[in-house]
């Protein structure tokens, strides 16, 4: 039997040896259920190392959620307008834009978050600017250890309790584009970190109710993304086990840029290839030298999925490497088709045969 | 300044290069400032590297389970030339060496503060302070700023030919080169003076009088404890401010150095190229000495890029091997070539790219990917023979 002749699309195999194919077919399996996971959740953090595809995996998961009719928004954090970017809008700072029906993009900066606390509460935008943007208070509000980052995730609190005249909930859910792994776990803990150093006062009081809004299961997810390299794999594992309570956050891993397999026939492959090694053609020689490299780098991916799913016990989702770039906006159109090749959301796929025997 | 400070003049005298390497996250900035500084160490010159990151990605890299906030030597074989010529006729000493540290951000925080303390008991009570412990291992910055300090205190030792530094993700390599001006913000003696004013009972209800408007408010958003507490730390802090402050602005003058060089680390993929150019840019903003970029893990393109014809290859599958295998895996045979072509030359139009946006007379140097991952002594040493060495960047 060959995995290739599955219904099941190519970019996910990612063994040439069936059995451990199968494998990955479970997971892809588990991959269903951590869209389903996450669409339950109101927010949803990603995060992982830099350059694992976080942006890529936020537009991913928010063209799935709107394609179910979840009113969902993405978000970047720090000042960052990758996302908004990708889906073609011009940078622009604190405002709720649409980008595809159901789908909207918001860029949050620590300055203008604060602001629009602020002046939400006080109502003298004057007032704000005269004692916010001095230049002490400033850079002293920049300085304050986790400051920044507690107040961008406490738009994000009062984005979810956002309702329309209806009553209903203006953001079904929320997709935060957050910081690289180091700073992102940082973010997440500065709640309880400014609880910690204010001990009471309205800081406290608003740090807490923060708190507790991204330490329920129930109502956040989060979402790591990594590679299929050692390192970056190893500072996912990290991250997770720093996480430490907050563990029950994480529904998932996402694996990024995984290359496919040259063919699904592994277990034949060491004959073959002794049987084209005796050809004198120089162009069969070279072809199998890039054959050989080719299997050197999927078996790297396999150890490296192997060890996260040892370390992780989450549904991992497996991201094909495609040679496209998404950054312009004419692949946008492929970014979703990718979508389409993974059938996330699954479509009415047949179950692959070999689970039926 | 009377703490234990270096004065610039001191600095400029010591003739040590010092590279720091930016970039985003994932494109091998470890491994290639790890690599770049064994390779100056093989040629014969005294070298360490630093890393600010939080992960232990160096350690990783280097196959050591601890790296301290001490250099430690790394120990290989040294399969090169001890020496250059050059520096045979210069120097006497030992042969090349490579030390590598991770940076404690906490730590390197406490030992400043030994440092410019100007008394016992000033370093005790800051020590003490509850605050201190968010300030010093959670500030913006800290980590960049106690590597520029503790780069600082290498450089003055003297020890070394050469200091190669690796940095935290871009977002962060971008607050790595802005941190001296930040940190001189905070600094500012206007801003200490308030609030050490708000940190004594009197000090707080005067400002209340003064500015009740102003106070409310933050009264409303911080709460009037939290900022007395703050004021309270503050005050604490008052006397190592100035000292702190003339560091912050030598460091800035540090990484405007002739001797400074600064490398972003990058791949041949569009992914990381619009932060490559912005990074660039910021650079050449801040007129910080640029050495170049360093491609990674460019891809070797095959001799060719077709699809090899299927009547080149035997008809007949080997013994007990069936016909469909056989196919299929000729199949992968035959666009092997092609897929790695098509690897390379997607890259190579990326670097084109950059090229063409950063202008021609910046260097692009290029390294190749290996089929494995680098994390061990030997496949470092391999990598290092495609690195830039020491004079590279005289």
């Amino acid at each position: 039997m060959h995995v290739a002749a599955l219904n099941v699309p190519p970019a996910i195999i990612i063994s040439p040896d069936p059995d451990r194919a199968k494998q990955a077919l479970c997971r892809y399996v588990a991959l269903m259920s951590l869209l389903d996971t996450l669409l339950k959740k109101h927010v949803v953090l990603v995060t992982g190392k830099g350059g694992t595809g976080k942006t890529t995996v936020c537009a991913a998961l928010g063209l799935a959620a709107a394609a179910r009719g979840l009113r969902t928004t993405l978000v970047e954090t720090s000042g960052a307008t990758r996302l908004a970017e990708l889906f073609g809008l011009p940078p622009q700072v604190l405002a709720v834009r649409a980008i595809r029906p159901s789908l909207r993009v918001l860029t949050l900066t620590s300055e203008a978050c604060v602001e629009d606390f602020v002046v939400k509460r006080v109502r003298f935008r004057s007032l704000y600017r005269l004692v916010f943007r001095n230049r002490v208070m400033g850079p002293f509000m920049d300085s304050v250890p986790g400051l920044p980052d507690l107040i961008q995730l406490g738009k994000v609190y009062d984005m979810q309790r956002e309702s329309d005249d209806n009553g209903d909930p203006v953001h079904d859910l929320i997709i935060v584009d957050a910081p690289a792994t180091g700073h992102g776990l940082t973010m997440l803990s500065s709640p309880e970190t400014l609880m910690d150093m204010t001990l009471a006062g309205p800081l406290h009081a608003n740090s807490k109710l923060v708190r507790d809004l991204f330490t329920d299961p129930a109502n956040t997810a989060l979402l790591l993304t990594s590679l299929p390299e050692a390192l970056p794999l190893n500072e996912t594992i990290d991250l997770f086990h720093a996480l430490g309570p907050k563990q029950s956050l994480v529904a998932g891993c996402v694996l990024n840029r995984v290359l496919e397999v040259p063919f699904t026939s592994g277990l034949a492959w060491p004959l073959v290839a002794k049987h084209l090694e005796a050809l004198s053609d120089p162009r069969i020689q070279e072809a199998l030298h890039w054959t050989s490299l080719w299997l050197e780098r999927t078996a790297l991916q396999e150890q490296a999925l192997e060890s996260l799913s040892r370390e992780i016990p989450r549904p991992i989702a497996i991201f094909p490497f495609i040679m496209h770039n998404y950054k312009d906006p004419e692949s946008l159109e492929t970014l979703g088709d990718r979508l389409d090749t993974l059938k996330w959301p699954p479509q009415a796929s047949p179950a692959p045969r070999w689970m039926k025997s | 300044m009377a703490a234990a400070g270096i004065s610039s003049t001191q600095v400029d005298e010591i003739m040590t290069t010092v590279v720091i390497c930016c970039g985003a996250g994932g494109v091998g900035k470890t491994t290639v400032s790890a690599a770049m500084a064994m390779k100056m160490a093989c040629e014969g010159y005294r070298v360490a590297v630093l890393t600010v990151d939080p992960a232990r990605r160096l350690a990783d890299s280097l196959g050591l389970e601890h790296l301290g906030n001490e250099p430690r030597p790394v120990l290989f074989q040294q399969d090169c030339q001890p020496h250059s010529p050059s520096r045979d006729s210069q120097i006497d000493g030992p042969a090349g060496r490579m030390d590598a540290l991770m940076l404690d951000p906490g730590s390197t925080f406490d030992s400043v503060i030994r440092q410019v303390a100007s008394s016992a008991e000033t370093r005790d009570r800051i020590l003490a302070n509850r605050y201190y412990k968010y300030y010093s291992t959670k500030m913006v910055g800290s980590y960049e700023y106690g590597a520029m300090l503790r780069l600082h205190a290498l450089l003055a030792s003297g020890d070394y030919d050469a200091l190669v530094l690796d940095t935290p993700p871009t977002r962060h390599a971008i607050d790595f080169l802005t941190t001296p001006h930040r940190m001189a913000r905070v600094l500012d003696k206007q801003v200490v003076q308030v609030l050490s004013m708000a940190g004594s009972k009197s000090g707080f209800s005067s400002m209340l009088e003064s500015n009740s408007a102003v106070l409310r408010v933050l009264d409303r958003f911080l709460g009037n404890r939290t900022i007395q507490d703050i004021g309270n730390f503050i005050t604490a802090f008052e006397d190592i401010f100035e000292p702190l402050r003339e560091r912050t602005i030598q460091l800035r003058d540090l990484l405007h150095a002739d001797d400074t060089h600064l490398v972003l680390v990058t791949t041949p993929d569009s992914s990381t190229h619009k932060e490559s150019r912005d990074f660039h840019q910021l650079i050449r903003e801040q007129g910080i000495p640029f050495w170049g970029f360093i491609a990674n893990r460019c891809a070797t393109a095959p001799n060719f890029s077709e699809k090899l014809p299927l009547r080149l290859f035997p008809d007949e599958p080997p013994q007990s091997v069936d016909r469909e295998s056989y196919r299929e895996i000729l199949e992968g045979v035959r666009r092997a070539p092609r897929h790695f072509a098509r690897l390379a030359s997607n890259q190579k139009a990326a670097l084109d790219l950059l090229r063409s946006s950063v202008g021609s007379q910046e260097r692009i140097w290029t390294v190749p990917a290996f089929g494995h991952e680098i994390h061990d002594i030997a496949r470092l040493r391999a990598m290092s023979k495609h690195l830039p060495g020491y004079l590279e960047f005289q």
